[in-house]
């Protein structure tokens, strides 16, 4: 009774007041490892930033290279590209000469298997007709032979 | 037209026209030519093939007997009865000719052969040429076609053989060929011609016969004949297999080489006339068939001479050039120089 009393008065007994300073004692430790945890994490967290910091310098110089060297092979290709355009429009060009000089050829080609052609035609006829005469000359010589030896036959018969 | 069609019984299916006179030609050529002759009607008439056998006796031997009268004598019955003879008087040669060294003119005689044959189809042959067994099918079978000239190619068989003994087995061994076979090549199926040309008759007599108006030479005028055929648009195709021919002395592959350098000296003309580049346009009276015909039996006929039967010595309107020509043209290698 006497102690629910004087608790009400915020009255407490040595044990409990040990207790409760022990508690605090444990708590206070606590605090300083939170603290000291604290100041050790913020230590990271500092040299953490000032590594990502590090990488980012990194990074940017890189791509500042990078971006450098693509705009150097860029310019690169760009003139590659203007050269072989230039090139295949010349190559274009002389590919239609081509092509007109070899229609051009085949024309003649055609025009001279044609002009063959005619020519054998006209040797074949002419072969012909020579043949022809060949052969009435051959029977005009045959008949004169048959018609001598007639001839002579009869003058020496009569 | 004085032209017989003398014979009795049906038409036959095919004359078989052949010529010659009794003269030695190519050594014993009566004993070669009886066997061949019965030979063939005994094949024919096994396969019951109307036939007749139609002889020209061209410019006969005097004194000498004529082939007519041997195969009467020497043949049975059956061989004569088939057998029709034409004896073309000698002064038809010698108003003809244009070649004194010329001694015989095949062509005009086979002529004469083609006017008067009978069948329905004519083959053109020689005296000892030996049908092959596959024309014998063909002749029996009766599938040969109008306006088609039928060709075989010929076998030569080794001079040896004896021509009185013989037989399937002995004609178609090959151990027997005197020389390797030439096979024909189209367009023109040429070579050795004269031995197997086989025609409708009314295509024959359409195409009038063999060169009638060049008569400088035998040789080339059996080719000639095909270049005029095909250039007149009658088809040639081989027969499908061969006729059979002995070697013997006289023969032109024997002989040429003796021609050699003096081709116009050669007995049956110069070889290198152009046959392959012209064709001709025979008079309507070819075949002597104006000639005066005296019959002497049944079966011979004489053809006695005329003056108004004979063509003119010079036609040169009958050398004409071929109209269409197949894929081959004359042979420039020929040519006289």
């Amino acid at each position: 009774m006497l102690r629910r009393l004087l608790r009400g008065f915020g009255f407490v007994t040595r044990g409990e007041l040990h207790v409760a300073e022990e508690k605090l004692r444990v708590m206070r430790q606590r605090l300083d490892k939170t603290s000291e945890r604290l100041a050790e994490a913020a230590a990271a967290s500092d040299e953490l930033h000032q590594a990502r910091r590090d990488d980012a310098q990194r990074y940017k110089a890189r791509l500042a290279e990078l971006e450098s060297e693509h705009e150097r092979r860029a310019a690169c290709a760009r003139e590659a590209a203007a050269e072989a355009s230039q090139r295949f429009a010349r190559l274009e060009q002389e590919l239609r000469k081509r092509d007109a000089e070899l229609e051009a050829a085949a024309r003649e080609e055609t025009r001279l298997e044609q002009r063959v052609a005619a020519a054998m035609q006209e040797l074949r006829v002419a072969r012909e007709a020579l043949a022809a005469i060949e052969v009435k000359l051959d029977i005009l010589e045959g008949a004169a032979n048959v018609l001598d030896i007639r001839t002579r036959a009869g003058r020496s018969g009569g | 037209m004085r032209v017989s069609h003398s014979g009795s019984g049906p038409l036959p299916y095919v004359s078989i026209v052949v010529t010659g006179r009794n003269d030695g030609y190519g050594g014993d050529f009566v004993t070669r030519f009886l066997a061949t002759l019965q030979f063939n009607h005994r094949e024919l008439a096994m396969r019951a093939i109307p036939h007749e056998f139609l002889l020209v006796e061209w410019a006969p031997v005097p004194g000498a007997p004529l082939l007519a009268d041997l195969v009467e004598s020497r043949c049975p019955p059956s061989v004569v009865a088939g057998l029709r003879a034409v004896i073309v008087d000698p002064a038809y040669h010698e108003a003809m000719t244009l070649n004194p060294r010329l001694v015989y003119h095949e062509f005009l005689a086979k002529n004469v052969g083609v006017r008067r044959a009978r069948g329905e189809y004519v083959l053109t042959t020689n005296c000892d040429v030996i049908l092959g067994r596959h024309v014998l099918q063909r002749l029996e079978r009766r599938d040969l076609e109008p306006a088609v000239v039928y060709r075989a190619s010929r076998w030569d068989l080794r001079a040896t053989l004896n021509v009185e003994r013989l037989d399937w087995a002995c004609l178609e061994d090959t151990a027997n060929l005197s020389r390797p076979p030439k096979r024909l090549r189209p367009p023109y199926f040429r070579g050795s011609a004269g031995d197997f040309i086989a025609l409708d008759r009314a295509t024959f007599h359409g195409l009038g016969g063999f060169n009638e108006v060049y008569r400088g030479a035998r040789f080339g005028v059996d080719a000639n004949f095909l270049i005029h055929a095909l250039s007149s648009g009658v088809a040639i195709v081989d027969i499908g297999g061969p006729v059979y021919h002995i070697d013997h002395e006289g023969s032109y592959q024997t002989v040429r080489a003796q021609y050699a350098g003096r081709e116009s000296d050669a007995h049956y003309g110069d070889e290198r006339w152009p046959y392959n580049d012209v064709v001709y346009r025979n008079r309507p009276t070819w075949g002597l068939s104006g000639a005066p015909e005296r019959a002497a039996g049944s079966r011979h006929t004489y053809l006695d001479f005329s003056w108004d039967a004979v063509p003119p010595l010079v036609d040169l309107a009958g050398v004409v050039l071929p109209a269409e020509r197949g894929s081959a043209g004359g042979d420039p290698a020929r040519r006289r120089g």
